[in-house]
């Protein structure tokens, strides 16, 4: 072997061995080993190291029942910190009305003379939750027609969140008015009996806030409003588990 | 995240050379990740993970410097549910040379070989230069035969 002119050096034959050369390099490194059997057993030897050591630790490459809890700690946050900049404007609208006085528009029903949609809906809740033989107009086993026909009605396909992982399932529909325009009233139903309400209605401005709690009485109700519909879940539940029930209608009415 | 916790779980085990150890290690690195996730610059999450790991490992080595060898005995205690192929003396020296690397060595080794990183992702990771990835691997290579050859005579002495 004449060294002074050796092409191939020790770090070329560790990255043969590793599988990182380009494939013309190894072709070179090829000529090489075929020529000089002392390397080619040292790659040999690297390359059975290689294995035996990825043997030896695949069987610690699981998952594990809590992984997926583990990774995803902050969950409770993660609603409202996906939501900074719409908080953040949210805020900064609510700042600039307070210190000019200006009448803004309301950013929770349009007009500011208007109700708010968070009494609405509360309101909604409050005389239609109670109502045990005619509480929907459409009940779930029409769910599809149902859907169709209140997303016709509000100009704006929409889907019923499916709630049950809070334990909620749909009880049915109906067609209310919001702000003076078609709006779309879900009812669900824990088996308890206990019901919640989302109701949606178009907004004037296709406006985006961060989620605002209201109460009104026992009623707790929780709105926001996303790409020109505003939202909001009531219900005689605490501020926490409507925020859940917020957080998954939030994520499935999103659109896709 | 979720889809790197077993690559993660196993660098953990192979740099802390215990199961439990390398449990903790995991749940540390994924705090610090969780806290400091803001500092992501948005380019491999997993090398990032990585070297969150590998620091955390680092500091904790140099506390805990002293008492950093594992009896033989325990350092193959592996997951009982899936007992890797192979001679399980063989498996038993290989772990012992592995073990007997120093960390910043082992580390170099497991990313490139478990883990699969190019040398030059490895030295972007751990912070060093290239060549300092490839000395490293080199020696920790050389380190590992001499053990296995050294090491032969252990069933002999365990059978007396």
């Amino acid at each position: 072997m004449s060294d002074a002119l050796n092409p191939v050096t020790e770090n070329d034959l560790h990255a043969y061995a590793d599988g990182q050369m380009a494939a013309d390099e190894q072709a070179r490194i090829e000529v090489w080993l075929a020529a000089n059997p002392e390397d080619a057993a040292r790659v040999a030897a690297w390359r059975s190291q290689n294995n035996a050591i990825r043997d030896m630790f695949a069987p610690y490459a699981t998952t594990r029942p809590g992984d997926a809890a583990r990774v995803a700690a902050p969950q409770p946050k993660r609603l409202l910190d996906r939501l900074p900049m719409r908080a953040a404007a949210a805020i900064a609208l609510f700042a600039l009305g307070t210190a000019t006085g200006l009448a803004l528009p309301s950013l929770l029903g349009s007009p500011a003379t208007a109700t708010p949609i968070f009494e609405q809906a509360s309101d909604a809740y409050a005389i239609y939750a109670r109502e045990v033989r005619h509480p929907v107009e459409v009940w779930a086993g029409e769910k599809d027609h149902l859907v169709a026909w209140l997303g016709k009605r509000l100009g704006e396909k929409i889907v019923a969140p499916d709630l049950a992982s809070a334990g909620y399932t749909l009880v049915g529909g109906r067609l209310v008015p919001v702000d003076g325009v078609a709006g779309a009233l879900l009812m669900y139903e824990d088996q308890s009996g206990k019901r919640l309400t989302l109701l949606l209605g178009r907004t004037q401005k296709k406006t985006e806030t961060a989620f605002q709690f209201a109460s009104s009485g026992a009623v707790e109700t929780l709105y926001w409003m996303d790409n020109g519909l505003a939202y909001a879940v009531s219900g005689e539940v605490s501020r926490e588990a409507l925020r859940t029930i917020a957080d998954q209608c939030y994520r499935q009415l999103q659109p896709a | 995240m979720l889809d790197l916790m077993p690559s993660l779980r196993r660098y953990a085990r192979s740099l802390t050379r215990s199961d439990a150890d390398g449990e903790d290690l995991l749940q540390d690195s994924l705090e610090r990740a969780l806290v400091k996730r803001g500092q992501w610059s948005g380019s491999s999450l997993k090398a990032w993970a990585f070297s969150i790991m590998t620091n955390l490992y680092r500091n904790d080595t140099v506390r805990t410097a002293r008492r950093r060898t594992a009896p033989l005995d325990e350092a193959h205690d592996v997951p009982s549910t899936l007992s890797p192929a192979g001679d399980p003396l063989e498996r038993r020296r290989l772990t012992a040379a592995i073990d007997s690397l120093a960390p910043d060595f082992r580390a170099v080794l497991m990313l490139v070989v478990i883990e699969s990183m190019s040398y030059r992702e490895v030295a972007t990771l751990l912070q060093i230069p290239e060549g300092t990835v490839m000395s490293r691997l080199a020696r920790a290579r050389a380190q590992i035969a001499r053990y296995l050859e050294a090491d032969n005579v252990i069933p002999l002495r365990r059978s007396e």
